[in-house]
């Protein structure tokens, strides 16, 4: 018998240039780097609606 | 004045956060995962939360609120200790209390924070089918396999409570037959489709981007690399029939933003769900089609 768990899936690895996190820029209110935002949103993994 | 509600680690809150930075409108960005940094003093008189560099806001000018998934139940049970959950259990109480004097005073919220239990996704197919296309679903507590027919199916994410840091709920192939029964499933019968498409509705404007499914092995392209390359997922053009069904859908579940997803057999839409509070930032990169400043307008209201 499976269960949910048994049916988890791995969440995809980000890309290596985006594994270092820069500090919090509290001025301009961001964290990352323009160019990142995209792919970086990504890797957020869809779709935790629990917030 | 915008409160942005969100945590400093989502790269789609610094999407949206430049942008607000590159047309000077003011905002607050509140971090669920730095508030320890804040100062905060809520009262009957006056309502401040101060950043550690001095940008303070005052409750009473906030005229927008925009809720940027600060937490999720996860960030709760991955702490260590009952004290650091009781803590981080305050924090996240403290942030709907702000959200909620804000919205009584009548701020306007793109996103409700509440609409996952409000229009959850049995009410949302239920409400689609009037619209669209749904493939044959089934949730179900101690009725397997006897509702279920043969054939092709997939079990679905009804729960998306993150099972670990490396491991989440997705979309399978499985044979009902060989589920516990013990567990509450939400079943689908699984559709041969030629593309996943995601439509971001938000304000009455819609972006439409399409994900061609030869390259996916699994059903769930989220597990797919491939779906997380640049340009991967293409504008498309959405059939009047097709927008005029979201508009509708939209209307009666009383929803302003919303990402909704659909599957593409030639011509036909088969409506899977709606992420009330969904990510997007990956499907504009370079702000071309509009989407970042149409996010952001629906943000602090401006229509």
């Amino acid at each position: 018998m499976f269960t949910p768990l048994d049916l988890a899936m791995p969440v995809p690895e980000e890309d290596d240039q985006l594994q270092e996190v820069p500090g919090y820029d509290w001025e301009n209110q961001t964290r990352f780097p323009e160019k990142t935002f995209a792919a970086k949103a990504f890797a957020t993994f869809e779709d935790s609606d629990q917030g | 004045m915008l409160l942005f509600i969100t945590q400093s680690y989502d790269p789609t809150a610094d999407v949206v956060a430049a942008e607000l930075n590159r047309r000077s409108y003011p905002f607050f960005r509140l971090n669920r995962d730095l508030v320890q940094q804040y100062r905060v003093a809520l009262g009957p008189t006056a309502m401040q939360i101060a950043a550690p560099n001095g940008r303070a806001i005052e409750l009473e000018d906030v005229q927008s609120v925009f809720w940027g998934k600060p937490f999720q139940l996860y960030d709760i049970l991955s702490l260590d200790s009952v004290e650091d959950r009781y803590r981080e259990s305050l924090v996240q109480r403290l942030l709907h209390e702000i959200y909620s004097v804000l919205v009584r005073q009548g701020a306007w919220s793109l996103i409700d924070p509440c609409a996952t239990n409000r229009v959850g996704k049995v009410a949302q197919m239920r409400s689609a089918i009037k619209y669209f296309s749904v493939p044959e679903w089934h949730v179900l507590n101690n009725e397997l396999p006897a509702t279920v027919e043969a054939g092709n199916w997939v079990s679905k994410v009804l729960s998306t409570f993150p099972l670990s840091s490396t491991a989440a709920p997705a979309t399978v192939r499985v044979d009902p037959e060989l589920l516990d029964q013990t567990y509450v499933w939400f079943l689908q019968r699984e559709e041969r489709a030629d593309a996943d498409v995601t439509v971001v509705f938000v304000t009455g404007k819609m972006f439409a981007y399409e994900f061609d499914r030869s390259c996916l092995t699994q059903p769930d392209w989220r597990v797919s690399k491939e779906s997380t390359k640049s340009g991967r997922w293409k504008t498309i053009r959405l059939p009047k029939q097709v927008e005029d069904g979201i508009r509708s859908l939209m209307t009666d579940l009383c929803l302003a933003f919303g990402r909704i997803d659909f599957l593409r057999t030639g011509d036909c839409f088969h409506f899977l769900e709606i992420n009330t509070s969904g990510q997007w930032a990956w499907l504009d990169e370079d702000g071309k089609d509009g989407l970042i400043s149409a996010v952001v307008d629906g943000v602090i209201g401006k229509t």
